[in-house]
This record gives C-alpha cells, sequence and structure tokens, in this order.
C-alpha cells in the first residue's frame, strides 16, 4: 500500500514537472487556507492611511483622473474597518465607502455622496458593483476574507521571476456565492514574501472578467510588505484603472472615530 | 432681468462650460499652478432653466437662474477647521431680490449674495464641535425624512426645494460604538414660502397670497375658506401677515440623537424640541368682529427613532417620529416612513450597468386634536406624506449616463402624485447636463393637485472647478 502510494505520488512529481505547473511538495507543505492565513499576520498593521492617484483608461484609450484618501485599522479578532473618501475630481470629491469587516463575509458597507449630504447602508448586491466608476467592485476593496472563502493550491507559478503559489478562493457558501460578482479568483501568492502580486476575478459564467497586478512592492516595515502601483484590467469591458500610490504612512494611531458612519457624513469637513 | 439677457447669460454658460474645461486640461501640464484649488478656493456654476406648459394669472411659464458657488476651507490648527460657502445667484422668476443679511434669514425672497454655510470645527478627538451656519440630515428615508427637523427648506420653488443652514452648534461624541450628537439652535429660521403672487402658491389658483407674506389686511376669497373648512364664516375673512415666534430664550431649539450599529443594523433615537418650519393658520375675531386668519410656528416636541439594515439585496429602513404639539398647534401627530432599497445589477445588458429600485411608504395619523382649537391644519401648509407612496427607479447606462424617475402619490382622500423623469449625463468630470419633465395632478385642494397646472420641462448645466 505504502510502495503503491509513492509510486502515485512519483507519477504525480514527474507529470508536474513535465507540465511545469503543478509542484506538490509546495503545495502539500501549506494549504491555501495556511498560505493566506500567514499572508495576513505578516502583512498587517494595526492602522494605515493611503492617498492614492487613479487613472481611469477608457476602451478607446481616454484617461480620467481621480485620488482617493483610504484609512484602514485593524481590531479585534483581526476586523478591519476601512474608510475610503475621493479627493478629486471635484464632481466626486468627499464621496466615500465605509466598510467593516465581518467574519461571516456580510461586511456592513455605507457610501456617502456629497449631493445628498447622507450616508448610506449599502444591501450586499451592492458589493458587485463598481466603485464610482472605476474597474474595482465594491467586493474588490474589502479586506481577503478568510472565512468567508475556500482557498485549494492549484500550483506554482513565477509571476516577473518570482515563484509564487496559485491559489484558487471560492465563496465558502451559496450565500457568500449569491453576494460574490464572481464564480472564483486565482491569486497568485510570491513564496518569498507571501504577498498577493496579480488576481484573476471569474465572472458567474466562469469566465475571466478581471486581472489585478500589483507593482513596485516595497517592504514598508519589518514583513509587511506594500504595492506602489495596483492595475486592474476588465479583459471584458477593455477598461483599466490604475493605482499610483502617493502618500503611505503605517500605524500612525488612526482612531476608532473616524471610522463610523458619522464621519463618513460629515465628508471630510 | 429681460429674455434677450437671460439668452445671453445661457449662451455665456454654456461657452464657458464647454470651452473653459477643455482649456484648463489642456493647460494644466504647463500651469500647474494656476489652479484655483492652490488658492483654497473650489465652486461650481449652475445653470438652471425651467419651462411650464400652462399659463396662470400672475406668473410667468419660463424661469433662469443662474448660480455660481464658491467653497473655501482652511485648516487652522491639527484640531481646528473653518469652511465656507457662499453663493451669488440670479434669476429672473422674482426669486433673488437684492442683497440681505438677516440673521436669523426671514426674508421671503433670496439675497444676491449669501453665505450658504460657515462652520466652525474644533475636533479633539472623540469630541467635535462645529459652530455656525450649517446643515443637518438625519433619518434613513430617501424621499422624505419626518425625524429631520433642524433645517427649514427654500420652498419658492417647492420641487426643486433647497435646505437652508442654520446657525447652531453641534457637539458630536464616539464612545464606544455609539454616536452622540446634541445641538443647539439659537433662533427659529422658518421655511422660505411660495411667493404670493407666483405659481406655487399654496392655494394654487384660489391664491391665499398674504397668508404667505407679509401683506396685511387681505380678503380671503370664499374658495380658499371652503378648502379650510370654514364654509359658515362666509363671506367676510381678513387674512395677516404671518408671525415668527419673537428671539428669546423660550423659542431655543435642541435636538439630540444617539446612533449605533448593532449586528448589522443601524439603529438611533432621536429628540427634537423646535418649531415647525412650516407654519398653520390661526384664527381669531377682530375687535370688529370679523374673521381674522394668521400664519403661525407650532412650538413641538419629536421624540423619534430611525433604522437601517440589509437583508440578501434588499436594503430596508424606516422612521418614525411623534409630534407632541407645545404652543400654537391642533394636533399630536404621529409621522411614520417604511421602505426598501433594491438594486437589479445581474440584467446582463451591455447598454444597462443596473437599476436602483426605492420604494416608500409614509404615513402621518393624529395621536390627539384639540377639537375646539384656534389652528387650522389644512393640507395646504402640511404634509405631502399623510398616506403616501414614494418610489424611484434608477437606470444606470454607463457611470456618465442615468436615467431617473421618482414621484410621490398621496392616497389620502383624493389621490393626487407628483412624477419627476430625469436624465443625467456628465459631458466630462466638470460639466454635468440634466434634463427632465415634472407632472403634477389631483384634484385642487389636494396637496400635489393645487398645482396641478405646474407641469414642465427642465433643463441645467453644472460646471465644476
Amino acid at each position: 500500500m505504502e510502495i503503491g502510494l509513492t509510486r502515485w505520488v512519483l507519477t504525480l512529481l514527474t507529470v508536474g514537472a513535465l507540465l511545469g505547473e503543478v509542484d506538490v511538495p509546495a503545495a502539500a507543505a501549506q494549504s491555501g487556507l495556511d498560505i493566506m492565513k500567514k499572508q495576513r499576520d505578516l502583512h498587517k498593521t494595526r492602522d494605515e492611511e493611503e492617498t492614492q492617484g487613479m487613472t481611469l483608461v477608457s476602451k478607446s484609450g481616454d484617461t480620467k483622473q481621480r485620488k482617493i484618501v483610504r484609512y484602514t485599522l485593524t481590531g479585534s479578532g483581526d476586523l478591519s474597518k476601512i474608510l475610503i473618501r475621493f479627493l478629486a475630481p471635484r464632481d466626486v470629491e468627499n464621496s466615500g465607502l465605509l466598510t467593516w469587516e465581518a467574519k461571516d463575509g456580510n461586511d456592513d458597507q455605507w457610501l456617502y455622496l456629497p449631493a445628498t449630504k447622507k450616508a448610506k447602508r449599502i444591501a450586499s448586491s451592492g458589493k458587485k458593483n463598481r466603485f464610482m466608476g472605476t474597474d474595482f467592485a465594491f467586493e474588490d476593496l474589502r479586506p481577503e476574507n478568510l472565512a468567508a472563502h475556500k482557498y485549494a493550491v492549484l500550483a506554482t507559478e513565477a509571476v516577473d521571476g518570482q515563484p509564487c503559489w496559485v491559489i484558487e478562493a471560492v465563496p465558502a457558501n451559496t450565500k457568500q456565492a449569491a453576494d460574490s460578482g464572481y464564480s472564483k479568483r486565482k491569486l497568485w501568492v510570491r513564496q518569498d514574501n507571501h504577498y498577493t502580486v496579480k488576481r484573476e476575478y471569474y465572472d458567474k459564467r466562469d469566465k475571466l472578467e478581471k486581472v489585478q497586478t500589483d507593482r513596485k512592492l516595497r517592504n514598508v516595515k519589518a514583513s509587511v510588505w506594500r504595492a506602489d502601483e495596483v492595475e486592474m484590467h476588465d479583459m471584458q469591458a477593455g477598461t483599466k484603472t490604475i493605482v499610483a500610490v502617493e502618500k503611505r504612512e503605517l500605524d500612525k494611531g488612526l482612531k476608532d472615530s473616524l471610522f463610523t458612519e458619522a464621519e463618513l457624513a460629515r465628508g471630510g469637513s | 432681468m429681460g429674455r434677450p439677457a437671460w439668452r445671453a447669460i445661457l449662451a455665456a454658460a454654456i461657452g464657458f462650460g464647454i470651452t473653459l474645461p477643455g482649456a484648463v486640461l489642456a493647460q494644466e501640464p504647463a500651469s500647474p499652478s494656476l489652479s484655483l484649488e492652490e488658492l483654497g478656493i473650489k465652486g461650481k456654476l449652475l445653470f438652471k432653466s425651467f419651462s411650464h406648459f400652462k399659463d396662470v394669472a400672475n406668473d410667468g411659464n419660463f424661469r433662469n437662474e443662474g448660480i455660481l458657488q464658491l467653497e473655501w476651507r482652511r485648516k487652522l490648527a491639527p484640531w481646528s477647521t473653518l469652511s465656507l460657502v457662499t453663493e451669488a445667484r440670479n434669476d429672473d422668476g422674482g426669486f433673488v431680490h437684492g442683497f440681505h443679511m438677516r440673521i436669523p434669514d426671514t426674508e421671503p425672497t433670496r439675497s444676491a449674495l449669501s453665505v450658504k454655510e460657515l462652520v466652525l470645527g474644533l475636533h479633539p478627538a472623540p469630541v467635535r464641535i462645529g459652530v455656525g451656519k450649517q446643515i443637518y440630515t438625519w433619518g434613513t428615508g430617501d424621499g422624505y425624512n419626518p425625524t429631520d427637523n433642524l433645517n427649514p427648506y427654500d420652498y419658492l420653488d417647492p420641487l426643486d426645494r433647497e435646505k437652508m443652514a442654520v446657525w447652531s452648534v453641534d457637539t458630536t461624541a464616539a464612545v464606544t460604538g455609539w454616536d452622540l450628537q446634541f445641538v443647539v439652535v439659537p433662533l427659529f429660521t422658518p421655511s422660505r414660502d411660495p411667493l404670493p403672487n407666483g405659481r406655487w402658491v399654496a392655494f394654487g389658483e384660489e391664491g391665499l397670497a398674504a397668508a404667505v407674506a407679509d401683506q396685511f389686511g387681505a380678503s380671503v376669497s370664499p374658495g380658499v375658506l371652503q378648502s379650510l373648512g370654514l364654509e359658515g364664516e362666509l363671506p367676510s375673512a381678513l387674512l395677516r401677515g404671518r408671525k415668527v415666534p419673537d428671539t428669546g430664550f423660550e423659542t431655543i431649539q435642541y435636538a439630540a440623537r444617539v446612533k449605533t450599529t448593532r449586528g448589522g443594523w443601524d439603529l438611533s433615537a432621536s429628540y427634537y424640541e423646535g418649531f415647525e418650519s412650516t407654519p398653520v393658520l390661526k384664527r381669531f375675531r377682530s375687535p370688529a368682529g370679523v374673521l381674522v386668519l394668521q400664519p403661525v410656528y407650532t412650538r413641538l416636541r419629536a421624540p423619534g427613532v430611525d433604522f437601517s439594515t440589509a437583508w440578501k439585496k434588499f436594503e430596508f429602513h424606516g422612521e418614525a417620529v411623534a409630534k407632541f404639539e407645545e404652543r400654537r398647534g391642533k394636533d399630536d401627530r404621529f409621522q411614520g416612513l417604511f421602505g426598501l432599497n433594491y438594486t437589479w445589477d445581474d440584467l446582463g445588458l451591455g447598454w444597462l450597468e443596473q437599476v436602483t429600485f426605492v420604494l416608500e411608504h409614509a404615513r402621518e395619523t393624529n395621536l390627539s386634536s384639540r377639537s375646539r382649537s384656534e389652528f387650522i391644519e389644512s393640507g395646504a401648509f402640511t404634509n405631502a406624506f399623510r398616506d403616501a407612496l414614494i418610489g424611484r427607479a434608477q437606470a444606470k447606462f454607463t457611470e456618465e449616463t442615468q436615467l431617473t424617475a421618482a414621484g410621490t402619490l398621496d392616497v389620502v382622500a383624493e389621490p393626487n402624485y407628483y412624477v419627476q423623469l430625469k436624465l443625467t449625463h456628465k459631458l466630462r468630470d466638470t460639466l454635468h447636463v440634466e434634463a427632465g419633465l415634472d407632472f403634477l395632478d389631483g384634484l385642487k385642494d389636494t396637496f400635489w393637485g393645487k398645482w396641478r397646472k405646474n407641469d414642465r420641462f427642465f433643463g441645467s448645466l453644472k460646471y465644476f472647478f
């Protein structure tokens, strides 16, 4: 029996080596969830403030500029609160999105639009929608929710010369599946620093919809890495959103009171 | 201002709107230092035009408005900010009359130059204090907020109403998951009522002119008395100008709100003690024995609650308030609203991204009534939402183009309604254009029906800088 199993593993290794994709020892060493948990632990900060410039590229190549500030606070149970506010252009200035991460994936989300001077709760279906004309859906802007997904290591593959695990993330249950705009995602997680450098998003018909690429990685603090440039490419619509980080501050002591609906509705004033 | 002058303004606004952004964009790389933003000034320029389809006595069918808003914000210290919004405006409908800056703003018309908002913010976390002329937005309703009583409205054009900021002190604190807010409004500002000689006068073609202006001694027509339930008083009655409460300790208004989020529910409780911003009619006999009617403002206490939560693809929300009359009123009332929001985003259509639906039911009931009260609370001045369905459907074709159908159907006694269709399009980030139609119908003594001759086309151009 033992001999049979060894032979089966060796056969699989040989086939994998021939295909150049499957690296069973590496994959077997850690499960997909283990890798994602370690990623979360390694890149965790208490709080973070980032100012980002966004370039929205249309199918015809026309560009529009956006500027946002993003505040993140990680609290008890490793659950994050995120406040994103538009700084430019003028017509969307002070629009904001507040997310309170929930363990079961049922995040609380509120959207503030200055025209109404009111913050409104968003239903879960709203999380699939694009955020203020960018190629990011609301759900793309939330932290990776480990409890709401199942992770499986598919293979190893190099991205820009760096070996990565290719991890498939699928909704953990039917409710998560209904709330998400995606049937699955593929994540390329670098083996050296556990940072996700590439994400593929598949639509409900299992067709590739969007590809997110993180570039210009920097070791910003101890084990914490961040990308200074992120590109989200909507393959179906032919549009792109390129995010360039202009300013980043870690663990500056952001207060919990910043992450409230009242603060969101204040519109940055 | 004559029509040719307005045509020139429109042409200039369109020309300005279309050419300036291009010029600014073209210049941006070469001379970024010229931006107004570097001077700390931002703003928007609006041009609005309204074309009514039916004639009414004493008012024109067309109205054009030009508005320039400038915003300036300065950080005074790490814990303090000052923000200012000023406005210059004019129109050819008589809504703007000269320059005035009365505190509180009790003028029946708008000023050509005004301070819209002015707030000194002091925010040593977790407390924030705002002092100045401010706008508050309470409640979770989409089309109507019965718990939102702090600000009056400018109802010169009721369909294009504008919230008026009030001089006030706002203190908020975030304490262990609770947001606490306390607001003091020392001076009462009434809502700005429709012009007495305009097409939006509260009694429509019956023309209860003096009820909404400082015109003393106007006689009240038999038709108006009938609609007020005063047939027995026919044929004589006089009308006096409105009486705004005197400024003093007794007229201070204050409000408090506590808000939290628990298990996916946003919950809040509020309390308001102050005046209704729209008047009721007080009737009394003059020494000569003539019936006199005078608009006065009801002082009330209003505890309220509101909530919002999400379930599957629905967002549910509701508001309820009990309004207990304290002075100058007749009825204690309950006002409530319940609604839902649904976004249909699995359309599978290339040309239509999503459709958002909002449906609400608003209800007002009398909790107690003083049958011998001298106050008349007719539907003319009070609530459009005594038993009303409110709806909005918003079709988003692209990020730039949206079509909205919104309206309310008042089903109390005689059905009457208001419907608006509106198409908005972003020509570019800095230039938005909007066009639409307003329809109103119902019997002439119903809330919306009294304005049934006011169906119209409207368009606007908005330039941000």
